[in-house]
């Protein structure tokens, strides 16, 4: 995959044509600003920068904050106010609040059409501010694409409480019931007497509500509030359910956006980040005698192995971060294992966890009864998150506050992490976020943010911090890789009679609750030397069995790989944490256990009923019905016999069936595989998603379509790559991902509802996308195989490893 | 630091900098010109792409010096009289992205490719466009946003035609 092809001749080309200069007319920058209409951003009150917010994500990224507002709430807005949720402001527009946060999966959209259709607005009569730690409740940001599922009832129910409260001022004014009140698009009139009404800003009147909810006492994913007022049911909802478009993309496509690496600060300073040039090395000496007399260079930052570089323009951060002479000492021992050996390596080292197994039924009886035994053994490289933009933040010290613009999707861990880095109270610490680039879990954005919150704090100015490419690639915390082994019994009908399975991860290490709220678990606080006492575990899985099978044992085991600090490979949650990867070999080994059952892959799903529990069970088996008949799938034993080539096709299934938090997500992908080449396309992907009540269906396709093609680019490409020292895989070339010529020619999506009681007003929306990260894989991996006999059990599966396999095949 | 002169979206600019400093900063920081942006630095993905005489180039890698006199075009500088470029009329009618940050490469380098080719197959768009990168991976819906730009870019040439004519 060539990621870059036409660039240097591109730009040899203009280079070449450069001959000559041309004068300009001698226009002053400041002409330049005036006359092209730019606005220089401004301070002012935050409250005006809600008022005149579009949406929350272009007002965030305004710089609007004050200093002069601190101290700041701790922990927060109060959850049990109904003001910390959704304000009526003079023009009548409801100001919604949420501290979840929407790095462009269109949260804040589909939050604003459930909440307009609890308080009877239209959807233009809305507006939200998201992500902002002074002003929004502790969501915990995005978390597993979940926000919906977790926050869409607690803020459906404030606002169902709203109306209800300005329903009760309508009464009263009328002298009427409420019941002879009808209410629409925030206008309030008497039924029998049109000539009553009044509107919510009228109603209000500038007034707070002042009610006060019930809230469970918990912060984060698990925050619910209630009120009196009951939600609707969906039958209810109107503006639900629309394709209505995000308000971001008319000013993304014109620049007018605002991101995190766009928010500026007046008076603000560039940084850049010194990354030791291996992993584990210790500082020993800084010298700046080469950097001191660079134009612009302002000073150096250090604590501990943390090395930073601070100047007025940004080329001269660069600059001089690339000029600073630093002298490190190596470790003693190698940094960890190389990512070719990793998959011995995990086998051959003593598991810091290593737990009894799950068990259900009697697997070794079931084994010693079976009529065939299939086993095989899955590998998973190291992925990155590899964000498009590498990490970045502003911070600005002044006036005693830490005030940060982040594109961190957890901007409470962040601001409860840079609170104990600088120890500072909570109170003078405020995080803004601000979109980013898509963080997909715990991408560097949270380290970026202490970092540069550290600089500032250090210079006594506002600063903007930016990684370089090879940081957001090499240094970013990592999806773990590991090894998983199944063995599967199968009687003499071919049905599977019982399940053992192993995994081994590489996540034992010091990263364990993947979001930094505290220093210590963030590269910058373990630079500094912090240190948990002892190796903390990480977030590990098992292959998902989720079919009928009586008799099942799994066990995980975690394995330390190398440093237990300061480690460019520490795991972290990407994007359906180990999901992609157990879903890669549990689907997989489904359709090697149907080839030796001598079944048809679909059929064999189907026969050993997906998922448990009775509702699950009759979505699983829906969603797999649906995506067949989408495709127009044939059944078929084994795979196609081998085509002369150069190009064959082959169909596979990947399927998930709610194994996280609800949807229920199957994909069939047909390829094309070239085998003279090795290269795998998919021309074609179906899926079918149950995610119960769909909010916004575009939205939810955009997501469903951007999932699948990031995920089968991590088994189709990425691979993050070290010798026993550093990272190797540094930037686009190093780490391929997907590029335009992996777009399929057709892409179908079939929404599914396989409720048992599809009608249910309480049909719940269920997480939006994230369940389709596991399907790729295995679907393509299915679909190799199926094109031609090859069974491709490590990702990447790159074209030099389907050769390997043909030529294997070929003997 | 030295004198520039550099004509942007129409405009004559004069910066005071290190002449060898990348297009991609002049833009961002002394114009603020946030459409382009830092993805890699490297030439590699495309989040700085402007378009420099009609050729889409990587101002991350772009000494500024060498751009001197030369119309540069931005993605702030696509809408003209207050009219969106049809390029991106379609790529908001696609909805063509997630998060969006990779976006200005995508729309500048499909208005040059337009510019160039205006009726693309869809195996030359690919190819066109494979240089850009998403990481989000949003290649269906921005390969779309191209096949809609097509007929809207020809209708506003025709409009065009149609003006000089009248």
């Amino acid at each position: 995959m060539s990621v870059n092809t036409k660039i240097p001749a591109q730009f040899e080309k203009m280079i070449e044509g450069l001959t000559a200069t041309k004068k300009g007319n001698g226009t002053s920058r400041r002409d330049f600003l005036k006359g092209s209409g730019v606005l220089m951003v401004s301070f002012s009150m935050a409250g005006l920068a809600e008022a005149n917010a579009l949406s929350s994500k272009s007002a965030n990224g305004s710089a609007a904050a004050t200093q002069a507002l601190g101290p700041y709430l701790n922990p927060g807005p109060d959850p049990r106010q109904l003001d910390s949720w959704v304000a009526i402001l003079p023009d009548g527009t409801a100001m919604f609040y949420s501290g979840k946060t929407d790095n462009g999966q269109g949260l804040e959209i589909a939050f604003r059409q459930l909440m307009a259709d609890e308080l009877d607005l239209a959807f233009r009569q809305t507006r939200m501010i998201m992500g902002d730690t002074a002003l929004t409740c502790d969501q915990n940001g995005m978390s597993a694409s979940s926000a919906l599922q977790r926050a869409g009832l607690p803020l459906r129910r404030a606002c169902a409480e709203a109306r209800r409260v300005l329903l009760d001022l309508a009464a009263a004014k009328f002298s009427v019931p409420v019941g002879d009140l009808t209410v629409s698009q925030g206008l309030v009139s008497v039924k029998a007497d049109s000539s009553k009404k009044a509107t919510y800003q009228e109603l209000i009147a500038g007034r707070k509500f002042n009610t006060t909810l019930t809230w469970n006492g918990t912060y984060g994913n698990g925050l619910d509030v209630s009120g009196v007022a009951k939600v609707k049911t969906n039958q209810e909802l109107q503006i639900t359910g629309q394709s209505i478009p995000r308000e971001d993309i008319p000013l993304i496509a014109t620049g007018r956006f605002t991101f995190a690496m766009d928010v500026k600060v007046p008076g603000m300073l560039h940084a850049r980040s010194v990354k030791p040039p291996v992993a584990g090395a210790k500082l020993i000496s800084i010298d700046d005698s080469t950097v001191k007399s660079l134009p612009g260079f302002v000073q150096v930052v250090n604590a501990g192995n943390y090395v930073a570089v601070v100047a007025e323009r940004e080329e001269q951060a660069i600059r001089a971060a690339e000029l600073l002479k630093t002298e490190w000492e190596k470790p003693s021992k190698a940094a960890f294992p190389t990512s070719d050996d990793l998959y011995d390596y995990v086998k051959r080292t003593p598991p810091l966890s290593n737990p009894n197994p799950n068990q259900t039924g009697n697997v070794d009886a079931a084994f010693a009864a079976a009529a065939q035994v299939v086993e095989a053994e899955y590998h998973q490289c190291f992925t990155s998150h590899a964000s498009f933009t590498p990490g970045c933040a502003v911070a600005d010290p002044r006036n005693g506050q830490m005030t940060v613009w982040s594109g961190d999707q957890k901007a409470y861990a962040q601001r409860r992490g840079i609170a104990a880095l600088l120890n500072m109270p909570l109170e003078q610490v405020r995080v803004i976020w601000v979109m980013g680039p898509g963080s997909y879990g715990r991408n560097d954005a949270g380290d970026i943010g202490l970092e540069t919150a550290f600089i500032a704090s250090k210079v006594g100015r506002p600063v903007r911090l930016q990684s370089m490419r090879h940081e957001g690639i090499a240094w970013d915390p990592k999806g773990a890789g590991g090894v998983m082994k199944i063995k599967g019994a199968l009687d003499a009908q071919g049905n599977l009679t019982a399940l053992d399975q192993e995994s081994i991860w590489a996540t034992a290490n010091n990263q364990v609750d993947n979001a930094p709220n505290t220093p210590l678990e963030t590269l910058i606080g373990q630079m500094m030397g912090l240190r948990y006492p002892s190796l903390r575990l990480g977030n590990a899985g098992n292959p998902p069995q989720n079919y009928d099978i009586p008799n099942k044992r799994s066990r995980v085991k975690q394995v330390p790989i190398g440093l237990d600090a300061e480690s460019p490979i520490r795991a972290a949650n990407l994007r359906a944490p180990q999901a992609l990867q157990t879903a890669f070999a549990s689907e997989s080994f489904i359709d090697e256990l149907a080839f030796a059952a001598k079944a048809d892959p679909l059929e064999f799903r189907l026969r050993h009923r997906p998922a448990t529990g009775t509702n699950a069970r009759a979505r699983g088996i829906a969603a797999l019905k649906a995506a067949a008949e989408a495709f127009g799938w044939e059944p078929r034993i084994g795979h196609k016999p081998l085509g002369a080539g150069p190009i064959v096709t082959g169909r596979g299934i990947g399927a998930r069936n709610g194994g996280r938090n609800g949807a229920v997500s199957v994909q069939i992908a047909e390829v094309e595989v070239n085998i003279e080449t090795g290269y795998v396309r998919v021309k074609r992907w179906v899926i079918a998603y149950d995610t119960g009540l769909v909010v916004n269906p575009e939205g939810l396709r955009n997501v469903l379509q951007g999932q699948t093609l990031m995920a089968a680019s991590r088994v189709m490409s990425e691979e993050v790559t070290f010798d026993t020292e550093k990272v190797t895989s540094v930037d686009w070339i190093t780490y391929p991902i997907a590029t335009h010529l992996d777009a399929p020619d057709r892409f179908d999506i079939v929404f599914v509802n396989g409720d048992l009681n599809p009608n249910r007003g309480d049909l719940p929306h269920y997480e939006g996308g994230e369940e389709s990260t596991g399907d790729p894989g295995p679907a393509i991996a299915n679909a190799i195989f199926d094109a031609t006999g090859v069974r491709l059990r490590r990702v990447p599966m790159t074209p030099a490893r389907v050769l390997a396999g043909l030529k294997a095949l070929q003997g | 630091m030295s004198t520039v002169n550099l004509k942007v979206n129409g405009r004559s600019v004069t910066v005071d900098v290190d002449p060898t400093t990348p297009l991609l900063y002049i833009l961002r920081n002394d114009l603020d010109l946030n459409g382009p942006r830092f993805g890699c630095g490297l030439g590699q993905c495309g989040a700085c792409t402007v378009i420099v005489e009609g050729e889409a180039i990587r101002s991350c890698i772009t000494p500024v010096e060498t751009v001197q006199g030369f119309e540069i075009t931005t993605l702030e500088g696509l809408e003209k009289d207050g009219k969106l470029d049809p390029v991106q009329q379609a790529w908001i009618d696609a909805a063509a992205m997630q998060c969006g940050t990779c976006q200005n490469g995508q729309i500048m380098n499909a208005k040059a490719l337009l510019d160039i080719n205006p009726h693309p197959t869809d195996q030359e768009i690919r190819l066109a466009m494979q240089g850009i990168l998403c990481r989000c991976a949003t290649y269906v819906r921005i390969q779309d946003a191209i096949r809609r730009a097509i007929p809207l870019v020809a209708a506003a040439k025709a409009a065009a035609r149609m003006e000089v004519v009248a």
